[in-house]
């Protein structure tokens, strides 16, 4: 019985660890190759709040990131698209 | 002197006997009525138990309304897409809901009868006919305003990619079917708008039935149209969205070609 109450604990502590590593990990900035020169590639503007716009450029880098605001934006629309279509409803029964 | 003796203890007997009689009806007496007092309190609690889980279940269905409307109300403020009179509209009608259901609640919690709860607990079926229109109405509505939403960036976006192609033209490339996948997103962007300003329109006009069996039926069917209009328009933004992506592609193979060729025929380098 003891034993398993020590292995137990120890798997715990273990997937604990495991789960502190991942979370720290995914939290810090990644490292991303340049792949590019920087002159030629200027910041990309535009986020999935406000849409995509039209003065912010047409540079590969701009367009990448109104590919990126468009993508939001269309599983934004998916999700409200999903909850306007399904409304099952339960109300709580009254004393009649 | 025996006889003597026999009526005295006849008459004692007697005496003795009506002497209790009283007293064991007396005590039979109070025995019924601690008994019916009894009773009467176990009737009584049993009412304000009734009517106890009563208000419990009339509070729980008036909050849970509640906070989806008010969910959904935040949501609706959030549009950007739909004209200030359909969000007033919306807007209006959920506040009237949560309105009236804070007076009913408060209706109810105000009720000391079981009668009078058994009547406000009608009024909080009945309402529900409005509550399960609103409810769609407003979610079709903050669907139609994310589509459309999305829909005004791929159209912004399909300017970009057509000045962008415009210079893949002009730099030699092939940009045939560039410019059919182009025409293409345009067309499924408009018709995404044209889908949801539609669906919009036959949901933003629903009455509640109010018990009428052929509105709610048409109700109901206006309902269905209108969702299945948002999914066409679902489905153009997301086709459209799938030609901006091939488009980017292909423009940005154009740059890699250009920019390979470009160093392979840089001076210095052989």
């Amino acid at each position: 019985m003891g034993k398993i109450i020590t292995w137990v604990v120890l798997v715990l502590v273990v997937a604990a660890g495991a789960w502190w590593y991942f979370m720290s990990g995914s939290s810090a900035p990644a490292t991303v190759p340049a792949t590019a020169p920087a002159a030629t590639q200027p910041a990309a503007q535009g986020t999935s709040q406000g849409g995509v716009s039209a003065s912010s450029g047409t540079s590969d880098a701009q367009l990448q990131a109104d590919l990126n605001t468009v993508d939001s934006q269309t599983q934004a629309a998916s999700d409200a698209n999903a909850s306007a279509s399904s409304f099952s409803d339960t109300p709580v029964q009254q004393v009649q | 002197m025996n006889l003597t003796n026999k009526l005295i203890a006849a008459l004692s007997g007697s005496v003795l006997l009506f002497a209790a009689v009283p007293a064991f009806a007396q005590g039979v007496g109070a025995t019924l009525n601690a008994s019916a007092s009894g009773a009467s309190t176990s009737v009584s609690a049993h009412a304000d138990a009734r009517i106890t889980n009563a208000k419990n279940r009339a509070d729980q269905e008036i909050d849970r309304r509640t906070t989806m409307l008010n969910d959904l109300s935040t949501k609706v403020q959030a549009m950007t897409k739909l004209s200030a009179q359909e969000v007033s509209a919306i807007t209006s009608a959920i506040s009237t809901q949560v309105s009236d259901l804070a007076s009913l609640k408060a209706k109810i919690d105000a009720e000391t009868s079981f009668t009078a709860l058994r009547t406000d607990s009608k009024s909080i079926v009945s309402s529900y006919r409005v509550f399960i229109l609103v409810i769609p109405q407003a979610r079709i509505e903050i669907a139609a305003d994310k589509i459309q939403t999305a829909a005004a960036s791929i159209a912004t976006l399909a300017g970009k990619l057509q000045a962008r192609i415009s210079d893949a033209q002009t730099a030699g490339h092939n940009t045939t079917a560039l410019s059919a996948s182009l025409t293409d997103m345009n067309a499924k962007i408009a018709d995404a708008n044209t889908q949801t300003s539609s669906a919009v329109h036959e949901a933003a006009n629903l009455t509640p039935d109010n018990g009428d069996q052929a509105k709610m039926q048409a109700n109901n069917a206006a309902i269905k149209d209108a969702r299945t209009k948002l999914q066409a328009a679902m489905k153009d933004v997301q086709a459209a969205r799938q030609d901006a992506h091939a488009i980017v592609k292909e423009l940005l193979s154009f740059d890699a070609s250009a920019n390979a060729s470009a160093s392979s025929t840089a001076p210095g380098r052989q």
